[in-house]
């Protein structure tokens, strides 16, 4: 599975890596857009993979200890998938959504700026 | 003025239980592994400076409640106010050095912000910019200064403290050290800069563009006194230094000098007392330079207090006077005004009486400080060479052209024939409020000139600590001893000052003809506008190349070199094939269908087209989430995708032409393929190797975090123990393990909302707005998917509450219901007519404040920022509900991303919808 994924992080980051690299404003949008996909699926496939995790979700596994009055999970946390990872990916995704907006408004910006100059020259 | 008012009842009520044996300290932990702390002390002198700040801050926040218009923005203006005023606090009240640096880097920003708060103002721009790149260099100066002090304070004493009582005890020993003179002399720098001393002096009169109050508190009673406190601070330290007396003393002398004469030049009344704030700080600083080489004996220098006082006093006063005049005749051009004192008779009768106090004449404050002053300026005799003469010199030559600008304030606004009839008729005197601030302050310098002796017991008892030793050298006293000094006062006073009143002509002769080249001024000019200009220009010349592909490349080369350096010398882990499973399947196909998507968004041409591949890529990665067993992830990208492929067709409803011409015109990058294929290789690398090694950190003390977050997410795994309350760790995380980080990231987002609207605000200006349009002819047609689309919606609103409230125990939470949320109320917001207008930008506010504020509470009773506590509580039908504080923060969450997106879209959704009506109408006119 990680040899999949890195392998398609690597297709994606190339896609990416080529149309910023392109003179287009409109090709490093779309670049941009999949660029913070590839950097979020790199870091979620650098936590692991293994079939018999469960998603970070408890559903109460846990089982109170008499003596001590402790709670302890009736599932190894070895069972679940890793946290914090998907902690950062989500909110790395809502900050990329805010990030390619901002690029969205600079682009359409300088865009219609300079057609409206042109026009203004013709 | 509540606030500043229970300041100052706190303060009395400190002060009447201070004692100098014992000042007041607290200490509170920062850093404490680097050993920085929060140290704080109520010495003698912070306990003078803070009934300053508080005192003159509470008049003049007084007095602004008069000065300000309502269109004044007063809101920002009180804020940034009582931010600095909190700042310059914290400044006199920090016992280390590197935390009064902290301090005053904020008072020169609030000042900037003050200086420009009337932004619409070029003059008011330029004079905040001067003030803070002046300002702004001291303080890098100061913290160099301070950094070196460390080095020495390490290396001589063996162990890392700046506190100024340790420093001061390490006098001796660190006088000897090689370093010491550098981290004077760029201590020193910090200061100058600070009070506006020579050669830093010029942004000060342009600090005077700010509205009067800011110039009465920040640039002459309070702000500018921190170089000045800062210099009683290093005085026991650096005393004894020869470089002390050089550059105090010359600078101060210097100071006196320049802004007298810049003074006596300046027909705007405010510029003249700026100018002459420049020249008394100058005594100030010069006092302190005076003071070499007297550290062990008992002497005069501590007096400076009482010389700050009747500074602090009587220029805040004038200022406050200064906006009277200003407000009562519109100008505060003295050549434009004359005999004003039948018009304004308490202004004038006020003035007069805070330039005798000025001017040092007797019966005033400002004589007692004048004859300390002068004083210690005549007694240097353990200055080398004819240093301390012509220190002596200058000074008294400063002391003239003092008299003289002070006549000139005092007399010719109000005293012989109005020179312009027309102001002169409409001008009308201030009422008891506006004139209550400064005839207190003039009134207290009065005073304290009438009853000096009264003044030496508290003086004595603020400086008789250990390193303010005072001794009663002389007594101060109203009536000067007859020697040769009072003399030469009498000469200055009766003879000098009046002469500079009534040659005045004369000197502005001469600074009129030397036109461009001012003396003292035509250098800064220079300097600002055109070195600080082509510098700028330079540095953003070689930052900024034609197109940021050149930037990106240079990115991209310097990644490839430095990653495929670590990989090729790293150890590749074995590549093994996968076992064929049904989630490898799945993973395979979406993975073909995400390529498909990104390989149609590169080689298409169509906007539409590609914009829609890229989605469909996007949604596929979502869906890896799930095979990848993150499901808040999955909805969290398919939210996202959703939002970023509508924000991408509204915008391209309106430049698709314009894009696909620039397709057209614009060959592709030959060079990017190549570039594209090494780094895809370099990142599938990277994240192979990521994905294979085992973390090389052990975890034998204490579980890995991830384990620590799975097992204390919902039961504290040791009673008692801190943790979450909720199933989802991902949500337990984001709002109550990690919850300072997602704090800062909702910031960000905030930050990046503000920027696009900005950006769009930028375009309005000067726009005629657009018509506004009605919709229901549009929508008439679209009966049907109007009543599917609310159908939709409802249950999509349903179901982000829904997905709001599981959160904490299922996939979802703040971010994806405020996400959702978004997306269904977008239509409303832009169709709904009495909504249009909304601007989601106070649900931010309202966001920030929810997440603070539940954050701040346990901080108040001693806990972490922002730590959660819950409890279980049941309703009928529903059960028991699990109810944690970290829930008001997600709400804070939800709030933000709700307003965040719901802002960007209706951007992009608004203008076009605009835009195609416009076509519409164009097209029927047409």
């Amino acid at each position: 599975m990680s040899l999949l994924l890195s392998l398609f992080v690597g297709f994606l980051f190339g896609s990416a890596v080529y149309l910023l690299l392109q003179r287009r404003r409109f090709d490093t949008l779309l670049g941009f857009a999949i660029l913070s996909n590839a950097v979020n699926l790199a870091i979620l496939t650098g936590s692991g993979w293994s079939k018999e995790t469960q998603p970070p979700i408890l559903n109460n596994n846990y089982e109170k200890v008499k003596e001590t009055g402790a709670y302890i999970s009736t599932v190894s946390p070895d069972q679940y998938a890793d946290p914090i990872p998907q902690a950062l990916i989500l909110t790395a995704i809502v900050i990329g959504f805010a990030l390619i907006s901002f690029l969205m408004v600079l682009a359409a910006e300088l865009t219609q700026r300079e057609s409206e100059e042109k026009e203004s020259a013709q | 003025m509540v606030f500043t008012g229970i300041g100052l009842i706190h303060l009395t009520w400190l002060t009447l239980g201070w004692s100098k044996e014992a000042p007041l300290t607290e200490t509170l932990p920062w850093i404490p592994a680097a050993g920085l702390n929060l140290d704080f002390w109520l010495d003698g002198p912070a306990l003078f400076y803070t009934w300053l700040v508080y005192g003159i801050g509470f008049l003049v926040i007084q007095y602004a409640g008069h000065y300000m218009k309502p269109d004044d923005s007063p809101w920002r203006f009180y804020s940034v106010m009582l931010v600095f005023l909190s700042a310059m606090l914290g400044l006199v009240l920090a016992r280390d050095f590197l935390l009064m640096f902290i301090f005053w880097e904020v008072t020169s920003l609030t000042s900037f912000l003050l200086i420009g708060h009337w932004h619409h103002l070029p003059e008011a721009r330029k004079g905040a910019r001067r003030a803070l790149l002046i300002t702004g260099m001291g303080g890098l100066s100061l913290m160099a200064g301070i950094a070196f002090l460390a080095v020495v304070m390490i290396q001589v004493t063996g162990e890392f403290s700046l506190r100024m009582d340790d420093v001061w005890a390490a006098r001796e020993a660190i006088s000897e050290h090689p370093l010491i003179t550098t981290a004077l002399v760029l201590m020193l720098i910090g200061a100058l800069t600070k009070s506006a001393q020579f050669p830093f002096h010029f942004w000060l009169p342009g600090a005077m563009k700010a509205p009067t109050p800011v110039s009465a508190l920040l640039h002459a009673a309070t702000m500018v006194k921190a170089g000045i406190y800062l210099l009683g601070r290093m005085y026991p330290a650096f005393g004894d230094e020869i470089l002390w007396l050089i550059i105090a003393g010359g600078a101060g002398v210097m100071s006196m000098l320049v802004g007298g004469y810049l003074a006596i030049v300046s027909t705007d009344i405010k510029a003249l007392l700026a100018y002459s704030t420049v020249s008394q700080l100058g005594l100030l600083t010069s006092y302190y330079g005076f003071g070499f080489g007297r550290l062990e004996s008992d002497h005069l220098l501590k007096l400076d207090l009482l010389l700050v006082a009747s500074h602090a006093l009587f220029k805040a006063g004038l200022f406050m006077l200064c906006g009277v005049i200003d407000h009562g005749t519109h100008t505060r051009d003295w050549k434009r005004l004359g005999g004003l004192r039948r018009k304004m008779p308490v202004t004038a009768a006020l003035t007069i009486a805070g330039c005798i106090s000025m001017a040092g004449l007797p019966f005033s404050l400002g004589f007692v400080a004048k004859k300390i002053f002068l004083e210690a300026s005549a007694q240097l005799e353990s200055a080398p060479f004819i240093l301390g003469e012509a220190l002596l010199a200058g000074s008294l030559a400063a002391s003239v052209l003092t008299v003289g600008y002070c006549f000139i304030v005092a007399i010719k606004p109000f005293f012989g024939k109005p020179r312009e009839q027309d102001l002169y008729d409409h001008a009308h005197g201030g009422s008891f409020g506006f004139l209550f601030a400064p005839g207190l302050l003039i009134g207290l310098c009065i005073l304290g000139g009438l009853y000096v002796p009264a003044l030496e017991k508290p003086i004595a008892a603020l400086t008789n600590t250990e390193f303010y030793a005072y001794k009663s050298y002389f007594t101060i006293a109203w009536f000067p001893k007859i020697d040769w000094l009072f003399w030469a006062s009498l000469i200055m006073y009766v003879i000098l000052g009046p002469l500079i009143l009534v040659w005045q002509d004369f000197f502005d002769a001469i600074y009129q003809k030397s036109g461009q080249a001012k003396p003292f001024l035509g250098f800064s000019d220079r300097f600002f506008d055109v070195w600080v200009a082509n510098f700028a220009a330079m540095i953003g010349a070689a930052a900024k190349p034609a197109h940021h592909q050149t930037t990106l490349a240079i990115l991209f080369g310097v990644m490839l070199i430095l990653c495929g350096a670590a990989i090729a010398t790293a150890p590749f882990p074995a590549i093994s094939l996968p076992q064929p499973s049904l989630d490898i399947a799945v993973a395979a196909m979406l993975i073909a269908m995400a390529a498909a998507g990104v390989v149609m968004a590169v080689i298409k041409r169509r906007v539409y087209t590609r914009i829609i591949s890229v989605g469909l890529s996007g949604l596929a990665v979502g869906a890896i989430f799930v095979v990848y067993k993150a499901p808040d992830l999955a909805l969290t990208q398919l939210l996202v995708e959703l939002a970023v492929l509508l924000m991408f067709l509204g915008m391209a409803a309106r430049l698709k032409t314009i894009w696909q011409e620039e397709a057209a015109a614009i060959p592709r990058n030959k060079f990017a393929a190549g570039a594209a294929v090494a780094l895809g290789l370099l990142a599938a690398g990277v994240t192979f190797i990521a994905a294979s090694s085992e973390p090389s950190v052990t975890w034998s003390s204490r579980p890995s975090p991830e384990a620590y977050y799975l097992t204390n997410a919902f039961y504290p795994e040791t009673p008692g123990a801190h943790s979450g309350g909720g199933n989802n760790a991902v949500n337990v995380t984001l709002v109550d393990f990690r919850a300072l980080d997602t704090f800062g990231e909702v910031i960000v987002l905030v930050v990046a909302a503000l920027g696009v609207f900005s950006v769009l605000m930028l375009r309005m200006r000067g726009r005629v707005e657009e018509p506004t349009i009605t919709i229901d002819r549009a929508d008439a047609k679209l009966f049907l998917l109007k009543i599917l689309g609310g159908v939709v919606s409802i249950l999509c609103a349903v179901y982000a509450v829904v997905l709001f409230l599981a959160g904490h125990q299922m996939p979802g939470g703040g971010f994806i219901a405020g996400l959702l949320a978004a997306i269904v109320v977008l239509p409303f917001l832009v169709t709904f007519r009495p909504l249009r207008d909304f601007y989601p930008h106070v649900l931010m506010g309202w966001g920030i404040l929810a997440a603070a504020g539940i954050g701040i509470q346990p901080a108040l009773s001693g806990e972490e920022f922002l730590k959660s506590a819950f409890g279980t509580f049941t309703i009928p039908i529903y059960g028991e509900l699990k109810l944690s504080t970290a829930l008001v923060f997600d709400i804070g969450v939800f709030l933000i991303v709700l307003a965040v997106t719901l802002s960007l879209m209706k951007l992009f959704a608004t203008r076009t919808y605009k835009d195609a009506e416009e076509e519409e109408r164009e097209e029927s006119a047409a």
